[in-house]
């Protein structure tokens, strides 16, 4: 549905050429909710408003549907009013001189999604059934709060039934439980409708929550693009391994390959650890080894017989409601580490630390 | 290929978006760019520019020591105590009239707007009637009180003086061009200080005051080039008399050395010292602009719900008032008390029991006839409203390229706009005149010369530099996601200008249109030399009265010329509904209660 | 604008005119060469017998043009446009559109003298403007003599035709039949009764600079009343005469517009200002009883001439020849006369003898630019290059640079 090849972007400022997007490529299918995932300067916003035609890219070529709507050097370029997108800002940009009403049907008024003067009412009154808005038609936009605000911005953005829908942070600007709750609603929403959406965050967490794919981008390119399980237990590279969730990241070199078996030793500044290999390591090669807080066990009743197990000294631990988040010490070096709410810990305790094997990633 | 890349992105924004406000904007462009070009060639010619010749004279004459010494060192007092003073008042005017609950701000605000329309001659005249050294009221009532023979308090052959009375009189255009940003602030930016616990005061410091900044750093610089090129107060103040020398009175005198040779002016003369205008007016307009690079940080209408927080003065409402009130019993009520004054009196004389027996009417007999009927008013009219439109118009296609656009040639577009602000407007009306009049020979159907079309075209290029210091302000504040999201609605800049755009500047609209009519309506010196025998103004007439000494019956036209205006603004104003605030920055109506969850 | 609201008159015209087109025709081509700048003194007696054919002939050619476009003083009032366009066509029996505005002459002269540069046809086909800017406007060609000046004049205003006024009183020197003077002032000193005594007033420009004035008058900012002053001196030296100018103007209080300086003797901040005659009358229509008087110098007194000139390749050449005679009728005069309050030279109201007696009486030097070779010469050379700096650096030194 979205075909976007080798993006690029820069911006012209007065310390010299800045550039915002270096190689972007990527392809949404229909009906799918694909996430650019960053921090904030990764170049995330600038791809999806190339995409909507609100800045001109350098080079690349950019695809909605079956039409080509941008193609290197200004070649082709589709303005903005004719690719046929909805999109919601950050700002919700919802115009304040107009009511819930007028902002809803503004597309269907002007412009080329002008519907016939009787379908109008009708179809605003729809869509703002869809978002939950239906009594507050005549409400001036000032008079919104920011989830009502969101909701009319969704609302316009869908009234013309767009065949891409374009969001930028869409939920950024709303407080905690309200995000929570809208993520699904949207999710819900979108999946219902069946739209193809490009989503703009730097919420990894409404990225798990929200997405069919993402993208993590970092520096103007994409690190990664997969489902968000993949994302965050197959994290192809520290980046994407620490921008997602917590992550340990350890420095590693592999000291023993196996013959046939696929589990290897490699040593690391807190000891030796087994942990399956790539068919392509070698001996002595330096590596990053991963583990996620959630997979570290912990045992208070000192070390065992098992593999990967450490001594360490819970350093600290903060009770969070749901579980402990513990930083444990082994060998000078912290161990982030997450604790059922039954396991009670304190810091300056003695533990013994479990690092399983199937839970250790290797990164290059 | 980077270097193609500016290129490209260029070509792509014209093509799609910004065709339409580029081409208006040039076409004003191409007016003011030729005519200051002929300014600049008229400096080179010796007499008319009719007549073949080169010289360097206009300029070699201009370069003197005293012009060192005593002018520009004049010049720039008068400019920068025109604006401290001018400051002073407008811009806590501007919060207490627009951000505060203070009783009767709409009457108030309105008031104010009726300072530009009082004849300068006048509000001269006024303050020498009070401060006069010798003849001055409030010098001769202190001087018996404190019982001194007399009072070093003087407006006269000061450059201070001056710098009063034009701060007093230029105090309303920073006060407008403040309170549209002031009313349109984000609440929300400001309540975030109140959490963080800031003072009202410093809340007002170190957040309200830098997001109006670009409003106030406009304001400031137009008001320096204003103060240092009207002419009428300083040389009514002593500049005339060469004792305080200012650029704009040295201008006059080396355009008409008068005597047996009034009909050879050195016209090249005032397009010599319209350059020297221009260099320091353009170094201001630089970190202006340098200002303005930064108008993301103050686009303060975003989507989000906006509605200005008003403050209770509570018990200092009164000191408040105060304030408003000595600001328009000194700009407005004395001048217009002298003017009333004038208009009863058969022969201009200082208040005294022998003056009283002599008030009458006899100044305002036939007075329409007087200043031309029908005709003249008709003509002002028609004048006023062509101006007062088009002015608006213009301002916001170009203002829309400066601000709302990356064309890279939007920062010279600001400056070239700017530019004709500097220039004497009795250059630019000599020069316009003399292409009228050329045109009149090649071109003659055009219909310039002597029409009130000159003087309409005249009027916009010299109201655009202040007609595109509001626009910017006011478009600058425009949150772009609003105007982009509206594209990706699927409609076209125009559209987004008409339905989204222009209703949310509305306000700035309205009052730059207002204004703009107000100061045409009152703009003598272009009107009489681009005058023909079809296009008298109101102005002219009045000045003409003033001139041949009728100064009772200039005086009673003035009188009529402000009571129109004054009852037009109020009836305008109320038609147009939340009064005067509604036409200075209450786009939004206001609501009662804001439902805020 | 003025002009669309006039009130046709004088229908029966229309039914004469053709007649008399023929004869005038005819009674025109043999008359040409007897009139000659010499024969003057003759042609009062003869103008009636040999104007009226004339008169008629260029009346019927300004019907044919239909339309007249004319200046008139930037200080007259405009309700007197009416009458006078109303008096002007039902004299010479003309339904013709008439536009008269008011100019400011020293603004306008220039754009005049442009348009005849350029070669672009006048904005106003009859202008009127003082004697020095009517000259600069006849040198640059930009006036055109008006055939047969003497008959038509003389059949158009009494005054000539009777023999009261002498044809050199209206048209004088290079202007004689290009421009005719239908006012003029003089300029001299008004000043504060009530702050300045008759006898303590300066006797001649000079005692302007003395220490005991200082401060206490106004001047315009126009050379006007000194530039003249170099043709009035027995022994002229220019560099003296233009320290005489800058002690004057150092000495002086303010420089302002005569009309501004009048205002403000009048409140009393200055005791004296250098300004027309014409102020003082106004002052006094108004209030007979302010503290004002006047008094002329003893050395000199600019007389400043206001003369209607045709202009070249005007629109309505006929109708532009018969305003700018007709403005010297004691009939215009009597319309504008009383409100502008400036005297005809060669009038017959009370103004004018007054103006005539006063200068008289007082034995003052008047002295006019067109007055005889010497103030030509000195006007000439005010157009060099030299003059022209002369005078810029008068109009500095008049503000005390």
């Amino acid at each position: 549905m979205i075909r976007v090849t080798n993006l690029r972007k820069q911006f012209v400022t007065k310390h010299g050429a800045l550039a915002a997007v270096r190689g972007v490529a990527f392809e949404v299918k229909e009906g799918e909710i694909f996430m650019l995932l960053g921090p904030s300067g990764c170049g995330k916003t600038t791809t999806l408003r190339c995409i909507a035609g609100l800045e001109a890219p350098d080079e690349g070529e950019i695809w909605i549907g079956e039409q080509l709507v941008f193609a290197d050097r200004g070649q082709k370029i589709v303005p903005v009013y004719k690719r046929g997108v909805g999109m919601v800002f950050q700002s919700y940009a919802i115009w304040p001189h107009l009511t819930v009403f007028e902002n809803v049907a503004y597309p269907l008024v002007y412009g080329i999604f002008k519907a016939p003067k009787s379908e109008v009412r009708e179809r605003v009154a729809k869509t703002l059934r869809l978002v939950g808005m239906e009594r507050l038609e005549d409400r001036p936009a000032p008079l919104l709060s920011g989830g009502q605000q969101q909701r009319v911005a969704l609302a316009r953005a869908l009234v013309y039934e767009p065949k891409v829908l374009l969001l930028d942070e869409p939920l950024s600007n709303l407080d905690a439980k309200l995000r929570a709750e809208m993520r699904v609603e949207l999710r819900a929403l979108m999946k219902r409708l069946n739209i193809t959406a490009v989503y703009v965050t730097h919420d990894q967490e409404e990225a798990l929550v929200l997405s069919d794919r993402i993208a993590v981008m970092h520096g103007g390119e994409i690190k990664q693009i997969g489902s968000p399980r993949d994302i965050y237990v197959r994290p192809e590279n520290d980046v994407v391994a620490g921008f997602i969730g917590t992550a340990n990241l350890l420095p590693a070199s592999i000291s023993t390959v196996p013959g046939n078996a696929r589990e290897g030793l490699v040593s690391t500044p807190i000891g030796a650890l087994v942990c399956s290999l790539p068919p392509s390591a070698a001996v002595g090669q330096a590596v990053t080894i991963m583990f996620r807080p959630e997979d570290v066990l912990v045992s208070v009743s000192g070390i065992g017989q098992s593999r990967n197990t450490f001594a360490g000294i819970v350093e600290q631990a903060v009770f969070v409601g749901s579980r402990f988040q513990c930083v444990i010490s082994v060998n000078g070096l912290k161990i982030e580490c997450e604790l059922p709410k039954s396991q009670v810990v304190e810091s300056g305790q003695n533990v013994a630390v479990e690092i399983p094997c199937h839970a250790i990633h290797l990164l290059p | 290929m980077p270097s193609v890349i500016p290129f490209v992105r260029r070509r792509a924004r014209i093509a799609t978006a910004d065709a339409l406000p580029l081409a208006f904007s040039w076409l004003v462009l191409a007016v003011v760019i030729f005519l200051l070009a002929f300014v600049l060639y008229m400096t080179f010619v010796p007499s008319l520019p009719t007549e073949p010749g080169f010289t360097l004279r206009h300029w070699s004459n201009v370069a003197s020591s005293r012009l060192l010494t005593k002018v520009v060192p004049n010049t720039v007092i008068v400019g920068f105590g025109t604006i401290c003073i001018a400051a002073f008042f407008a811009l806590p005017l501007a919060w207490l009239l627009n951000r505060t609950t203070l009783p009767l701000r709409t009457t108030f605000t309105t008031m104010i707007g009726i300072v530009p329309v009082i004849p300068g001659f006048i509000l001269a005249m006024g303050w020498i009637m009070l401060l006069d050294e010798r003849i001055g009221l409030i010098n001769n009532v202190a001087a018996n009180l404190l019982g001194l023979s007399s009072l070093p308090l003087g407006v006269k052959d000061t450059p201070w003086g001056m710098a009063w009375v034009l701060g007093l009189v230029l105090t309303p255009p920073i006060f407008f061009l403040v309170a549209g940003p002031l009313c349109r602030i984000d609440p929300s930016l400001e309540e975030v200080a109140g959490v963080i616990g800031m003072k009202q005061l410093t809340t007002l410091r170190r957040v309200t005051l830098p997001l109006v900044w670009p409003g106030i750093l406009g304001g400031l610089i137009y008001t320096f080039m204003t103060a240092v090129s009207i002419f009428e107060i300083p040389a009514l103040l002593g500049a005339a008399s060469g004792k305080v020398p200012v650029l704009a009175s040295e201008i006059f005198y080396s355009v008409r050395p008068g005597g047996p040779l009034t009909a050879t002016f050195a016209y090249g003369a005032a397009g010599v010292y319209g350059t020297l205008l221009a260099v320091p007016s353009l170094v201001g307009l630089y970190f202006y602009l340098r200002v303005l690079e930064r108008t993301e940080r103050y686009q303060v209408i975003t989507g989000k719900g906006y509605r200005p927080r008003e403050t209770d003065l509570g018990p200092l409402n009164w000191i408040g008032i105060g304030f408003v009130i000595s600001y328009l019993v000194l700009a407005v009520a004395l001048p217009l008390l002298v003017l009333l004054w004038a208009s009863l009196m058969p022969v201009l004389q200082l208040p005294s029991r022998e003056a009283l027996s002599k008030l009458s009417f006899i100044n305002y007999d036939s007075l329409l006839e007087g200043l031309g009927g029908i005709a003249v008013i008709w003509n002002t009219v028609v004048l006023v409203l062509c101006v007062s439109l088009l002015v608006s118009f213009f301002s916001f296609m170009v203002s829309w390229v400066v601000v709302r656009t990356r064309i890279r040639s939007r920062k010279l577009i600001d400056m070239l706009v700017m530019v004709p602000h500097a220039i004497p407007s009795l250059a630019f009306a000599f020069a316009l005149a003399m292409l009228g009049i050329l045109a009149s020979r090649w071109l003659a159907w055009l219909p310039l010369s002597g029409t009130i079309g000159i003087i309409v075209i005249a009027h916009i290029i010299n109201r655009m530099p202040y007609g595109t210091r509001v626009m910017n302000s006011a478009l600058g504040q425009v949150h772009h996601e609003l105007e982009e999201i509206a594209q990706v609605c699927g409609t076209k800049t125009p559209t987004v200008m008409r339905r989204i755009i222009l209703p949310l500047v509305k306000p700035s609209v309205v009052y730059l249109a207002v204004w703009t009519a107000m100061l045409s309506f009152q703009e003598v010196t272009m009107a009489l030399f681009l005058s023909g025998p079809q296009n008298h103004v109101l102005a002219v007439s009045i000045w003409e009265l003033w001139e041949s000494g009728s100064l009772g019956t200039a005086a009673a036209g003035a009188v009529a010329m402000v009571a129109t205006m004054s009852a037009l603004m109020f009836a305008i104003l109320s038609v147009a509904r939340g009064p005067t605030a509604g036409l200075v920055g209450r786009g939004v109506a206001e609501p009662p209660v804001a439902e805020e969850p | 604008m003025a002009g669309l609201r006039k009130i046709r008159v004088s229908g029966n015209g229309a039914v004469r005119w053709p007649v008399v087109a023929v004869t005038g025709l005819f009674l025109l081509l043999p008359a040409e060469p007897v009139w000659s700048p010499g024969a003057q003194s003759a042609l009062a007696a003869d103008a009636p017998a040999k104007g009226k054919p004339l008169l008629d002939e260029v009346v019927r050619k300004a019907r044919q043009e239909g339309e007249l476009v004319a200046t008139i003083s930037s200080s007259w009032r405009k309700t007197l446009i009416q009458p006078l366009t109303d008096a002007f066509r039902k004299r010479l029996g003309l339904d013709v559109k008439v536009t008269l505005a008011n100019v400011e002459s020293s603004q306008h002269f220039v754009m005049a003298i442009a348009e005849t540069q350029a070669g672009a046809p006048p904005t106003y086909d009859v202008v009127q403007g003082t004697d020095s800017e009517t000259m600069q406007l006849h040198g640059a060609g930009g006036t055109q003599r008006v055939e047969n000046w003497e008959a038509l004049l003389a059949e158009i205003n009494p005054l000539v035709r009777s023999g009261k006024v002498r044809l050199d009183q209206i048209g004088q020197g290079p202007l004689r039949g290009q421009s005719f003077m239908f006012m003029a002032n003089v300029k001299q000193l008004i000043y504060n009764t009530k702050l300045i005594s008759e006898k303590d007033l300066p006797r001649t420009h000079a005692q302007l600079g003395d220490p005991k004035y200082k401060g206490k008058f106004s001047q315009p900012p126009w050379t006007t009343h000194w530039d003249i002053g170099l043709a009035a001196l027995e022994k002229p030296d220019r560099n003296e005469w233009l320290d005489v100018v800058r002690k004057a103007g150092k000495n002086g209080g303010a420089v302002l517009y005569e009309s501004a300086g009048v205002q403000r003797v009048i409140l009393g901040e200055f005791a004296f200002a250098l300004a027309q005659d014409r102020y003082m009358r106004q002052i006094f229509a108004k209030d007979p009883k302010a503290p004002i008087g006047s008094r002329f110098f003893d050395d000199y007194n600019g007389l400043t001439g206001f003369y209607h000139s045709v202009r070249t390749r005007p629109r309505h050449p006929a109708a532009a020849t018969l305003f700018a005679l007709w403005m010297t009728t004691p009939e215009a005069q009597a319309i504008w006369q009383p409100s502008d309050l400036q005297a005809v030279p060669y009038g017959d109201s009370k103004i004018d003898r007054e103006f005539r007696l006063n200068i008289e009486k007082s034995k003052a030097r008047v002295i006019g630019w067109l007055d005889n070779d010497k103030t030509l010469e000195l006007l000439k050379w005010y157009g060099t290059e030299e003059g022209r700096k002369y005078v810029e650096a008068m109009a500095r030194a008049i503000r005390g640079e």
